[in-house]
C-alpha cells in the first residue's frame, strides 16, 4: 500500500514535471493570487453525479480600496469574464451575478464590488459520465481590478472533482459561501414593470401595491446594457398607491424607441430599525403611467 | 426692491449655470468650442479649425486600455491616417496633477516621440476643462468633429472592450470607419458607441 502510494506520488511528480517542461507553464493553482486579487474556484458539491447540475463559485477577494466589476461595469472598467474549458459533454451556464454597488469615481459612476465577490456558474455533467474517475473543470478568468488606477489581471483556475453515482454531499465551506451570497442574488420581480420615455428621463413604473405599503428608503436600478441611462446621475424614486416610480436620467447610448429595459432593481427598506435589501431582475416594456 | 432684483438675478444665474453644466455634447449639434494649450506651449481653439475634420482622443499613457492601442501601433496608425488626410488630431490629457497619466510638457513630447505617435498636438488639460466639456469618461474616449464644426461621432475606438492586444486585429474600428465616412461626405453609420477603458483621472 505504502509502496503503491509512493509509486503514485512519484508518477504524479513526474507527470507534473512533464507538464511544466512541455507546456512551459507551472501547474495550475487554486487559489491564485495576482498582484491585486485572490481568485479561488470552489464547488458546492464534493462529487459529481452524472446527468446533474451543480454550482461552482468564483470567489474574488480585493484589498481595501480596490474593486472589480459587474456585468455592466458602468462608465469605465470591464466585467469579470470566465471562459470554461470543460471535459466533453459538460456545459456551463452564464455567470450569475450578485447585485453590484454604485462606485463613484470623480464625476463618473462604476458598478462593481468592493472587498470580495462570489460569482456563480451552474455546471451540468453529461448523463453518460462514468463514476470512479476524476474530472477537471478549468476556467480562464479575466478581470480588471481598479482603485484609482486600473490593472487587468487573469488567472486560470482548475477544480478536480470525483464522479460518483451517489447523491452529492455539500462541501461545507463552499455551501456557506453560496448561502452568504444568496440574499444578494436578484430574483425575478413578481410585479409588472413598464417604462415611459420623457425628454431627458426614463421612468420605471413598478406596479407593486405591496411595495407601496413597505417603508422603502432607497431604490436603485442597474441596467444590463451600457449607456441606456446616465450611470452617474442621481435616481429619484417616488412611492405611489400603485407602487413605485423611479426616474432615471437618459444616457448617451439611449436609442429612441427603446423596446425593452433590462436590469436589476435594488430596494432598501427599513422596518423597526432593521434594514433589508432585496434585488429583483426587471425586464420592462414600454407602457403608460399608472 | 434692489435686493429682490438681485435675488432674482442670482436665481437666474444659478439656473443658467446649472443648465450649462448639465449640457453634454450631442451628435448633430455644434461641438462645444474650447481653447487649450498643447505640450509645445501652443494654444489651440477648436473654432479655428473650421473647414477641417478634427479628432479628439482622450489619453493616459499608464492606462492598460490605452496601452493596448499604442502597444499594437493601432492608435499611431489611426493618427497617421488622419493627419495624412489633412485632418486635425488632438490627443487630450485630462489627468489632474498627481493622478495617473498626468505629464509635464516635456514628458508628453517624449511620449509622442517614443511611441512614434503623430497627433497634430497633445493638449494638456490637467484642470479637466475640455474633458468635462465633452463629458469624456474613459481613456481612450474618441470624438470626431466634421468640417462644419458638428459633432459626428463619440464613443469607443472599437467594439472589443478589452486589454488584450490580440483583439485589435479582429475589432471593428468605429473611428476608422467613421473617419472614412466623414471624408466621403457620408453620414456616420454608428455615431455613438460605448467608450471603454480606464476612468479619466479628473
Amino acid at each position: 500500500m505504502a509502496w503503491a502510494m509512493r509509486q503514485y506520488g512519484i508518477r504524479l511528480a513526474m507527470a507534473a514535471m512533464y507538464l511544466v517542461l512541455v507546456s512551459g507553464t507551472p501547474l495550475l493553482a487554486n487559489p491564485v493570487s495576482t498582484t491585486h486579487v485572490q481568485a479561488e474556484l470552489g464547488s458546492v458539491v464534493t462529487t459529481i453525479q452524472p446527468g446533474t447540475s451543480f454550482w461552482v463559485v468564483l470567489h474574488l477577494r480585493m484589498p481595501a480600496g480596490w474593486h472589480t466589476y459587474w456585468q455592466n461595469p458602468g462608465d469605465a472598467g470591464l466585467a469579470t469574464a470566465m471562459h470554461w474549458l470543460l471535459p466533453a459533454g459538460f456545459t456551463a451556464g452564464d455567470i450569475v451575478w450578485p447585485y453590484p454597488q454604485r462606485l463613484p469615481v470623480g464625476p463618473l459612476m462604476n458598478y462593481g464590488y468592493e472587498g470580495a465577490v462570489s460569482l456563480l456558474t451552474q455546471i451540468t455533467a453529461p448523463a453518460d459520465l462514468l463514476p470512479g474517475q476524476h474530472v477537471a473543470l478549468r476556467t480562464e478568468t479575466t478581470w480588471v481590478a481598479c482603485a484609482k488606477i486600473c490593472v487587468p489581471e487573469a488567472a486560470t483556475l482548475e477544480l478536480q472533482l470525483p464522479v460518483s453515482a451517489e447523491t452529492p454531499q455539500d462541501d461545507a465551506r463552499w455551501k456557506t459561501v453560496l448561502t452568504e451570497v444568496q440574499p444578494r442574488l436578484p430574483r425575478a420581480a413578481p410585479w409588472k414593470v413598464v417604462f415611459t420615455e420623457e425628454q431627458d428621463t426614463l421612468t420605471l413604473i413598478v406596479a407593486a401595491p405591496d411595495v407601496a405599503a413597505s417603508p422603502i428608503t432607497d431604490a436603485t436600478f442597474f441596467p444590463l446594457a451600457y449607456g441606456i441611462i446616465d450611470h452617474a446621475a442621481a435616481q429619484q424614486f417616488q412611492m405611489t398607491e400603485q407602487g413605485l416610480r423611479l426616474m432615471l436620467q437618459r444616457g448617451t447610448l439611449d436609442p429612441t424607441g427603446l423596446t425593452r429595459i433590462e436590469g436589476v432593481l435594488v430596494l432598501h427598506e427599513k422596518r423597526d430599525s432593521a434594514s433589508r435589501v432585496q434585488a429583483f431582475t426587471v425586464s420592462a416594456l414600454p407602457g403608460r403611467a399608472l | 426692491m434692489q435686493r429682490r432684483r438681485f435675488a432674482v438675478l442670482a436665481i437666474l444665474c444659478t439656473l443658467v449655470f446649472a443648465t450649462l453644466s448639465e449640457a453634454i455634447p450631442k451628435i448633430g449639434q455644434p461641438a462645444p468650442d474650447f481653447t487649450s494649450t498643447d505640450s509645445q506651449g501652443v494654444t489651440h481653439t477648436l473654432g479655428a479649425y473650421r473647414g477641417k475634420i478634427v479628432v479628439l482622443e482622450w489619453t493616459n499613457h499608464q492606462c492598460p486600455f490605452v496601452g493596448k492601442h499604442y502597444g499594437t501601433g493601432n492608435m499611431q496608425a489611426l493618427q497617421k491616417y488622419a493627419t495624412d488626410t489633412n485632418m486635425i488630431w488632438l490627443s487630450v490629457i485630462s489627468s489632474a496633477p498627481g493622478e495617473q497619466g498626468y505629464v509635464s510638457s516635456a514628458e508628453a513630447n517624449t511620449l509622442t516621440a517614443k511611441r512614434q505617435a503623430s497627433p497634430t498636438a497633445v493638449l494638456l488639460d490637467s484642470a479637466g476643462v475640455v474633458g468635462r466639456l465633452y463629458d469624456a469618461r474613459t481613456t481612450p474616449h474618441m470624438y470626431i468633429i466634421d468640417a462644419q464644426g458638428t459633432l459626428v461621432y463619440m464613443g469607443g475606438i472599437d467594439d472589443k472592450p478589452s486589454t488584450q492586444p490580440v483583439d485589435v486585429q479582429t475589432a471593428k474600428n468605429y473611428v476608422r470607419i467613421a473617419l472614412g465616412e466623414v471624408l466621403s461626405a457620408k453620414p456616420v453609420s454608428t455615431p455613438i458607441t460605448r467608450p471603454y477603458g480606464c476612468s479619466v483621472k479628473y
